[in-house]
This record gives structure tokens, sequence and C-alpha cells, in this order.
């Protein structure tokens, strides 16, 4: 195993909570990198804390949640990776560096190829929006930024989002998705009235931007400026599409964001702030200015005027700001929301099977008796009993299992132990819990550590041990729909 | 008249010839709006004309003011005797009990005159739009949606755009994929709140400013009755309102209909009615333009930069410049300007005047020296001598300001009215009149001059507190009068995807290089005596690449050599070299007759009538022109080319007795 090697220079003594530490990883012998600098560094969001599955990311980061027994964030870093980039930046909370880093080296390794991971750490304690992660990678490259949310799971092709992005000479281009829902009986796609729509208002002739809200930060009306319709008169807006929060962040975008240091957020405040921008803007400036500044330039020094072109690009870089999107309809799934993490956990499974790694069943004991569905997948090192039966869930590692379980629609995460005749139908069942004999849960969420006595019933609970309920409560009030979230589950 | 029973396509329309506002103060206090001329042709004519194109031939007018004038103008139009499958239909309507579009609705429903589906106008529409493409689409929709009760049919047209007026500046919400209307608000204020429930049952909608309500309604039979069930709807836009947005009302759904290419506009206001005389002038209009399909006593030429001229017109001794109208039977004086404007029928309009982006309709009368700028001159107004009418100033029926007075910007005279009394007469023209009718104690001697008839007009202000009188006295004082450059840019914006041809703009600039072309060709080859044919060939070729009409060529060739010939002494020596190709140009009569008439303007224009003589002689000499058609064209010139040619006239007519006899 190659060493990790602490860059020196670059230690912890930054003042403002930043730490850059940088995991050289090669396959063979350690070598100095030369790169040619690529048109866009991606930047992998993970600092989030989950605010909207608390229940279950309380010991366990968000982006290292299991989505088809996979940690999310393997699949935002495995589409980059696939996407042929060699340098990606990771940001992470300082408490979780440590597992992410262990896990992605882990990961990298097995693949061979040589992709260097740079990680950037919040403070755990910092107040710091996705803008202001931004803002500290931003004077790392001198490329485009591709920002793209660890809980993003998607199939798109990325040249097709960086020709839209350059055809535009946008500021940023956003990659728009249809909302997923599996194909009901009917045929007839509904709406789940516990997700959190997305509005985007959108110019049908080119994609540009005009509106992006999303509904928990909309009171009760959404509001739209006369200015604004008469500047672009034709607004399509759409509420069933997903802002997927992959980005493409052109170099003006940061340096707008250099002069608003009051924007911290990307989503609720960069954003809006760039879609206002587009607005204000007043065509044809560029080229006047352009025009002024050449003539001054000529009167002063005759030799060394910049070539026309090279003042142009400069200027329409300053004036011009337009947001785009791309709109796709391959498979596109943001795993952020409670409600559904068991469905997205089965769709991606579906869909992404050439990207989740395989497990070795060799290292499983699973009894001959028990019965596996075909849409389960089943982690390393698990000890299943006799006369079990499994359907469209999934085990994590070093899961054991004792006789006469049935489990249903769930997920096991890894280092569960379930003793006999137990009954799991649409649960999440967290790291290191202990579920004794007899016992029946359904739509039911047991968090890390918890150990449930024998022959227990519940339905719709959240099952929490006490260590972990003051580290939950500062996720706010959230869990005030408990019941309301267990119906979502059955769905 | 034969129509199934099943049949649901619309074969009715009503048009609402009343506007229930008062825009037009004080001019609809004579007359009501739909009578108006708009490029000299009343304004209803366009709306009937469109419906009968369309194929609708039972057409119900419902009118409410000046009932009676509508009456007699339908029964003296050639809508009736023309195709006797027309029934036009004149609903008057009580003035006191019928207030508003609703009121007439309302009695509408009552008189029980609507068979089915039909559609609804107001009589102020001015349309170029093939109405099958909207009735498909409301079949198409009505099989989908069995509530549907309406299509509106919306036009594009960009925020500003000078055809949109304040009530006009509405914000759309729709569905873009079945076109259903879910909103519909003024854009009155500075943003627009959507209730979150709006957005639970669509997921796409369209958010449009570029959509202007032609008013326009293809209507299922019973509209009018809503109307009847809602008894405090007054108007069209709360009629819609309350269907869109007011679900228990009866859970009906109104959809809309979107013309892209096709012209469609509303006169509800002064400043609409100028934008769209503009663009009538301009062609978007077309095929409704005013040389197309006009009565056979009020026939009009089109020619270059937007100009139209009587049928029968000589060349005035006048100045006219582009976009401009006049009217037959119109006598205009030497050394006048008239630039984008209309001028109705039997005007006369003195010697040095200026009139500019102006609307003067029928009998004006306008002195020497006026200057007019942005002004209406109602039918019968007279304008003395040396009086300045400022932009914005409307001068109602049969008024009378000046002499030598400025009008302020903005002033509106009217001889209606309460405060004005017909028996004093004598009083108002006589000059020590004091009569002093307005507050600030001016006495209107001062303001509209010594012999003015009629008073200054000014809005009622009763109507202060509401909304709607908000919105109606901003649209009344708002400047109602458009500079054409300032519209030109939304044009460009709003209908660069348009199929019609691009405005004359262009033109100006083609004549003028024509024009310098070909005086380049004569001067180069009269200087080295080249070979007339290959100058001939020379001015062709520029004709084709200007795309310049061969009468037009021809007119612009006899500038040019009118133009060249430095002093008439020498004009033999040009006819000399020249004639042989003007006698290939002009062998008709109508050729001829260009030659002549461009002699005459250049004589007015150049003040060289004297030399007219002469000039007609040598051509007359080297058969370039001849004797008949001189003689013809002499009848009609003007008095001061027909004295001083008086002597060759005679001799012309000697000469041709002669032969006649020699015969």
């Amino acid at each position: 195993m190659p060493p990790t090697v602490l860059s020196p220079g670059l230690d912890d003594d930054k003042s403002d909570g930043e730490e850059t530490t940088v995991s050289g990883l090669s396959s063979g012998n350690f070598r100095v990198r030369r790169r040619r600098s690529p048109e866009f560094t991606p930047v992998v969001m993970a600092a989030g804390c989950g605010s909207q599955m608390f229940e279950l990311s309380s010991d366990t980061p968000k982006c290292m949640l299991p989505v088809a027994n996979t940690p999310m964030i393997w699949f935002s870093v495995n589409y980059l990776i696939s996407h042929k980039f060699e340098e990606i930046f990771v940001v992470v909370r300082r408490a979780a560096k440590d597992k992410i880093e262990g896990y992605l080296t882990s990961c990298i390794r097995k693949l061979e190829q040589d992709v260097h991971i740079e990680y950037v750490c919040i403070e755990d304690d910092a107040d710091l929006g996705t803008a202001d992660s931004l803002r500290l990678v931003a004077p790392k490259t001198k490329s485009d930024l591709l920002v793209i949310s660890s809980d993003l799971i998607t199939k798109v092709s990325l040249s097709e989002l960086a020709n839209v992005h350059r055809a535009n000479n946008a500021a940023l281009t956003a990659l728009i998705a249809p909302r997923y829902s599996p194909p009901s009986a009917d045929g007839r796609r509904k709406r789940n009235k516990k997700d959190d729509r997305d509005f985007i208002g959108l110019d049908p002739e080119d994609d540009r931007i005009l509106y992006i809200a999303n509904e928990k930060d909309i009171e009760e009306e959404i509001s739209i400026k006369r200015g604004q319709l008469a500047r672009f008169p034709h607004m399509r807006l759409h509420t069933n599409l997903l802002d997927s929060h992959l980005y493409l962040v052109s170099r003006t975008t940061l340096n707008i964001l250099d002069n608003h240091p009051d924007v911290s957020m990307m989503r609720c405040e960069l954003l809006p702030l760039l879609v206002r921008k587009q607005i204000k803007q007043i065509v044809n400036t560029s080229y006047t200015v352009f025009a002024d500044r050449l003539y001054s330039k000529k009167q002063d020094t005759d030799e060394d005027c910049k070539h026309p072109e090279e003042y142009f690009e400069v200027l329409s870089e300053v004036e011009s700001v337009g947001c785009y999107v791309h709109k796709t309809q391959d498979f596109t799934v943001r795993v952020n929301q409670l409600h559904n993490y068991i469905k997205y956990n089965k769709a991606v499974s579906e869909n992404m099977d050439d990207v989740i790694p395989q497990n070795d069943m060799t290292t499983c004991d699973i009894s001959k008796m028990t019965q596996v569905g075909k849409c389960s997948r089943i982690g390393n090192s698990v000890r299943i009993a006799e006369k079990c039966s499994f359907k469209r869930s999934f085990i994590g590692n070093r899961v054991e299992i004792g006789p006469h379980c049935k489990i249903v629609d769930s997920v096991i995460m890894d280092d569960v132990r379930i003793e006999d005749n137990v009954s799991l139908t649409n649960c999440v069942v967290c790291k290191d819990v202990i579920i004794r004999n007899k016992c029946t849960l359904k739509d039911s969420r047991v968090c890390d550590g918890f150990e449930v006595a024998a022959e227990s019933e519940f339905v719709g609970e959240s099952l929490v041990t006490d260590s972990a309920l003051p580290n939950m409560m500062t996720f706010s009030i959230c869990n005030c729909g408990h019941s309301s979230d267990a119906e979502d589950l059955s769905k | 008249m034969r129509m199934p029973a099943n049949d649901n396509i619309p074969r009715q329309a009503v048009i609402v010839a009343d506007s229930f506002n008062s825009r037009f103060k004080p001019i609809t206090l004579e007359k009501p709006r739909c009578l108006l001329p708009l490029a000299n042709k009343p304004l209803i004519d366009y709306c009937l004309q469109h419906l009968i194109s369309n194929g609708f031939h039972d057409l119900i007018i419902l009118s409410r003011a000046h009932g009676t004038l509508i009456d007699k103008h339908i029964s003296e139009s050639r809508y009736m005797d023309r195709n006797e499958l027309v029934t036009i239909r004149n609903k008057k309507m009580n003035a006191d009990k019928c207030n508003s579009l609703g009121d007439a609705m309302r009695e509408l429903s009552d008189e029980g005159v609507l068979r089915g589906p039909f559609i609804l106008v107001t009589g102020d529409m001015i349309s170029n739009m093939d109405m099958r493409a909207a009735m498909e689409t409301h079949q198409a929709t009505k099989e989908k949606d069995k509530d549907a009760i309406m299509t509106c049919i919306f036009k594009k047209v960009m925020p500003g755009h000078p055809t949109r007026g304040l009530e006009d500046d509405v914000v759309v919400c729709m569905n873009p994929d079945t076109n259903r209307l879910l909103r519909f608000r003024n854009a009155n204020s500075k943003r627009f709140d959507y209730d979150l429930e709006l957005f639970n049952n669509h997921d796409v909608m369209d958010f449009r400013y570029d959509l202007m309500n032609t008013y326009v309604m293809i209507c299922e039979a019973h509209v009018p009755s809503r109307f009847t069930d809602h008894f405090d709807i007054q108007d069209m836009d709360s009629f819609i309102k309350g269907i869109i947005v007011d679900e228990e009302m009866c859970n009906e759904t109104i959809y809309i209909h979107i013309l892209e290419h096709s012209y469609a506009a509303r006169v509800s206001n002064l400043r609409t009615y100028a934008s769209v005389s503009h663009d009538i002038i301009n062609r978007w209009t077309y095929p409704v333009v005013p040389d197309n399909n006009s009565p056979p006593e009020d026939q009009y030429i089109y020619r270059r930069r937007g100009v139209y001229l009587p049928n029968s017109v000589r060349p005035y001794k006048a100045v006219i410049h582009q976009n401009t109208i006049v009217g037959s039977e119109t006598t205009i004086d030497r050394n006048t300007n008239i630039v984008d404007c209309v001028i109705g029928r039997k005007c006369e309009i003195g010697a040095n005047v200026k009139i500019t982006n102006s609307y003067i309709w029928d009998e004006v009368t306008i002195k020497d020296d006026c200057v007019i700028d942005s002004a209406v001159l109602c039918s019968g107004a007279t304008v003395k001598q040396g009086t300045t009418v400022s932009a914005g100033c409307i001068l109602s029926y049969d008024t009378v300001v000046g002499p030598n007075t400025v009008l302020k910007a903005g002033t509106r005279v009217t001889v209606a009215g309460p405060r004005h009394m017909r028996n004093d007469s004598e009083c108002s023209n006589d000059s020590e009149d004091t009569r002093c009718s307005d507050p600030d104690n001016i006495s209107e001697t001062d303001v509209l001059g010594a012999d003015h008839w009629g008073v200054i007009y000014r809005s009622d202000e009763d109507n202060s507190s509401d909304e709607e009188g908000d919105m109606e006295r901003a649209e009344f004082n708002r400047k109602w009068y458009v500079r054409h450059p300032d519209c030109s840019e939304f044009d460009e914006i709003s209908d660069s995807s348009d199929s019609t041809p691009v405005p004359s703009d262009p033109e100006p600039d083609s004549d003028v290089g024509f024009y310098g072309e070909v005086c380049d060709s004569f001067k180069a080859g009269f200087a080295i005596q080249k070979d007339i044919d290959n100058v001939l060939i020379e001015v062709n070729a520029s004709k084709h690449a200007y795309n310049i009409s061969v009468a037009d060529q021809l007119m612009h060739s006899t500038r040019a050599l009118l133009e060249l010939c430095p002093e008439i002494k020498e004009f033999p020596k040009y006819v000399g070299y020249f004639g042989p190709m003007f006698i290939k140009l002009a062998k008709d009569r109508d050729s001829q007759m260009v030659i002549l008439d461009e002699i005459e303007t250049w004589a007015l224009e150049k003040s060289r009538i004297p030399d007219t003589q002469k000039i007609l002689h040598i051509l007359y000499n080297e058969d370039v022109l001849d004797e008949s058609y001189i003689l013809e064209w002499c009848d009609s010139a003007d008095d001061d080319i027909q004295s001083s040619i008086a002597k060759f006239i005679v001799w012309l007519k000697e000469a041709e007795e002669e032969s006649s006899e020699s015969d």
C-alpha cells in the first residue's frame, strides 16, 4: 500500500478552519504529477449533513449512507472517474473525512486508475454553505468548476451538458431531469405530496433559467417580477423537474461570488443572484465598452494593444451572465429525503447495475434453505440462517440473520444482527442494530446502535438510542411528521 | 339559411360596437368610436369586411351610443347589396340601462337571437387573421374538454409595443400543453404573485407577457347566459377571471389560441389609433391596406416610401414625404410639407404648412403658414392662418382655432358637451368674448385664438377613486402619439419571425441610390458621348440592382436629365443625346404621363415654371413627347404651369388642327 503523504506547508494552521490534505495515490511508484489543465475541475459536495434524513445519518455522514449497498458518494465519484477526470475535489466535514477518505481510497485502488482526490475540509461546527465551499476550491484551479452533489445518482452524459455550457457561453449550466417515479400500474405518474418540488422557470426558446426555487423556500406565493417578464416575456415554469444539483460554473460566476461575500448557499442564494443578473445586464454593453477601451489603449501604447478578440473575450466574460439548463431524460435521482430512501434504493439497484461493485459471495454464508428474491442485494461476509426470505431488500456487510426471518422492501445496513423469527416490512435498519427474537416491524426506522427487545411490534416508528437523541434534536423540529413519514414509506 | 342541426361551427358573429369607456373623448361625444375613420375608412368597416371574408354571414352589432348613426352607416354601405347572404342586424341598446359589456351580453341573452356557438369581436378590431385555424382549435379543445366555453385569440406582441394599450398590458398564465388559460392579470404592479395552489394541478405552466388579447372570442352559445347568471360582471376581463379563477362558479374552462404571424390589434385609444394607422400604412395588415379592396370612388395608388395617393390625383405642389395617405379631392397648396400623416377627403391645405405625424379627417381646412404636429383634426375642423397646433392636440368636429395662435400641447377642443351653447355662436366668434369657462380664468380666446369655435374639453374627473378610473385617466393623459422611430425597434423585435414583407424602410435608400447611379451614368455617358444604348444598359442594370419599377426608372431618368442640364439653353444638346433613349422607354400613354408629371413636379419644386414651355417644346421636337398626351396632361396640370405654357399649347392645338385639316 503506497503511503499517504501529507504535503508540507499545507497544515492545520489555516485560520478559516480550512485544511487541505493531499493524498497522492498511484498504482505503483509515487511520482510528481504534471497534468494538463482540464476544462472543468470537478467538486463533489459531500459536506451535507442530511437534514431531511437525519434519523439515518446520526452516526454516518450522509454521503456514506448506502444506496443499493454502496455508499452514495461512490456514485458521484465514479461518475466523474468514468468521465476521465483525474483530479477531483471533495468537500467534506472534518469529522467525516477519515471515513470518506478511507472508503474512496480503497475503491479507487481497485479501479487501478490514475485518479487523484483532494479533500477540502470544513470544520464540523462551521456554518458554511455550498457557495462558501466553492470559494475554498476556486483559488486552487483556473478552470471552470463542475459542482456535483454527493447525493446525485445519474447516468447523464456530461458532454451534452458541457456542450450546452459552451454553446451559450454560460455563467452557469444546471442539469435538470424529470423527477423519478417508478411507472405505476396504470402507467400514470403520480406526484408524491411529500416531495419538495423545484420550481424551474425557463425560456422555452433557449432553456435560459428565469426562475428557480424550491418549494420549501417559497412561503405561499410565487412572485414574478415585471422587469424580468419585460426582458424575457415568455417563461415556462416546470414543477415536475428535478434540479439535480449538478452545475457547471464558469469563472465569471466565481468572480461574481467574490463580489458578493454574503452569498453562502449555492442554490438558494447564488443561483437566484445570477438569474437576477441576467435581467439587469444590458445588451451590447460589452461591445461598446470593448471599442472604447481599445481606442484608449491604442492612444496610450500602440504596440502592446491587445488583439481585439482577446479584448472581446475578457469583456464579454465580465458583462454577460447567462444561466441555462440541460434537460435530460436519463435516469437521475437525488437521495436526500427519508421517504424516498427505500424507493430510490430499489431504483438505483435496477438502473445502475454496472456501477455498483459486485459483492464477494464466497465470503457469505447463506443457508440453502433461504430464498433471496430477484431484486435483493446482499453484501460481503453476510451470514443468513435457514428458512429466511428476502424480497426487494438490501443487506449490508457483516450482517447476521437468524432463521425464519422475513424481510421485505427493507434496507439493512452493515453489522446488524437479527435474531430468529423477525419480520421487517418497509424498514430501514441502521448500523450495529440488534433485533431480538420474534420482532415485527413495519414502516419503521431503527437508528444506529439500537437494540430492539424481543417480541416487540412497531408500526411507523423511529427507534432511537438515548445517546443519539440530542444529536438529532439539532436537526430542528423536523421530526414532527413521523406518522406521515411512515405513511409515505408504505407507499 | 342552411344549417345542420348538429353543426358546431360558429356562423354568427356578434360585434360589440361600443367601448363602454371614454378614451376617445371628446371625439366620441358626437360619433361612435367604430365610425371614426382609420386610414380614411370607418373603423367598423375593417371589422365587418374581415368577418365577411372569414365566412360569417350573420352579423349582429350591439350598439349603444349613437346607434342610429351606425344604422345609417350600415344601410349606406355596400355589404348588404353585394352579397344577399349577409345579414347585418344592429341591436341598439338603451344607453341608460346598458352601461357595460356585461349588460349588453345580458340583453343579448334575453333576445335569443343566437342559434349556436358564435364569434364575439369588438367593433374596433383590425386584423388579417384567418379565423379557421382558431375555430379548428376550438373544436379540438371542445372534444377533449366538454367544459370549454370559450377560446380567446391572443396575438403575440412584445411588451411596450405601441399597439398595446395600458389595459392590454396583461400577463397570461396558461398550460402550454393544452393552451388552457389559467390566470390572466393586468401587469400594473411591479411583481405578480401566484398562489402555490395554482401549481398543484399543472406540471408545466407558461407565464407570458408577450401576449395581447385581441378580444376576438369563439364562444359557446351559453356564454351570454353566464353573464345573466352573474349579474355583477361588467367587462370581459372580469368575466374571464371569474371563469378561470373561481372554480365554483361553473367549473368551466377557457382556452386561448395564439396568433404568431397574422396581424391583430384594437383601436382602443388614441395611442393605438396612431400606431394601427402606422401599421396599415406600412402594410403589416396586408391585405387590409388602403390600395386594396376600397370602394371605387375612393381608390388609392401605393407609391414608394409608403405614400398613398388618390387614383385620380395630379401631382401636388406640396412635398409629401413618407408614410402618408392623402384622400381624394384634397387640395394642397405649394411649399407645404407632409410627413407621416393621414389626410382625409376634400381637405383644403394652404401654402407653407408643415404637417407631421397627424391624423386629418375629411373636409378639414388648414390655412396658410400653419404648423401641425401630432394632432387629430376631426371632420370639418378649421385651422386659421398662422396657427401652431402642438403635439397631442385634438380638434373635434367642426371646431375652429386661430388665427395666429399657438395651441398648447394636449389641448382638446370640442363644440359638443354641456358647457357649449349652440346659440352663442356670434358671441364666440367675437374677439371681445371674455367667456371664462375654465377655472384658471384663462380666456379661451387667448388659448384657441380670436376666431375660435368650440371649448376646451376636460375629462370628467368624477370617476376618480376606483382602479378602473385610474387606468382610464392614465390612458387618457398618456401621450397618445407615437414617434415612429421609437416603435420601429419594437416592430423588429416582435415581428422578426414574421413572414410579411418588411415595411418600406430600405426603400428611400434604394431610390436615392438609384437616382445617384442614373445621374452618374448620364453624366459619364454625355461627357464622352458614349453610345446611348450602352447608357441605357447601365441604367437598366442598376434598375435591377435597386429593384426599381419601370415607371420609377423613367421618372428618375427624367429628373436626372432635367438636373443634369445646367442651363435651359443647353437643353437641346442634352435632349439630342438622350432623346433616343427616352423614345425607347416612353412609348405608351402611362410612361409619357410619368415624364410629364415629373417635369411638372420638378418645375414646381425648383421654381423653374417659366422654363417648362421650352422644355416641353424641345422634347416635343425630338419626338420624345406626343402632342395628344401633352394636351391631355395640360388640362389637369397646375394653374401656373398651364398659364406659362399657354402659348405652346395654343400652337400645338393649331398644328393639330392643321394636320387634321390637311388629312
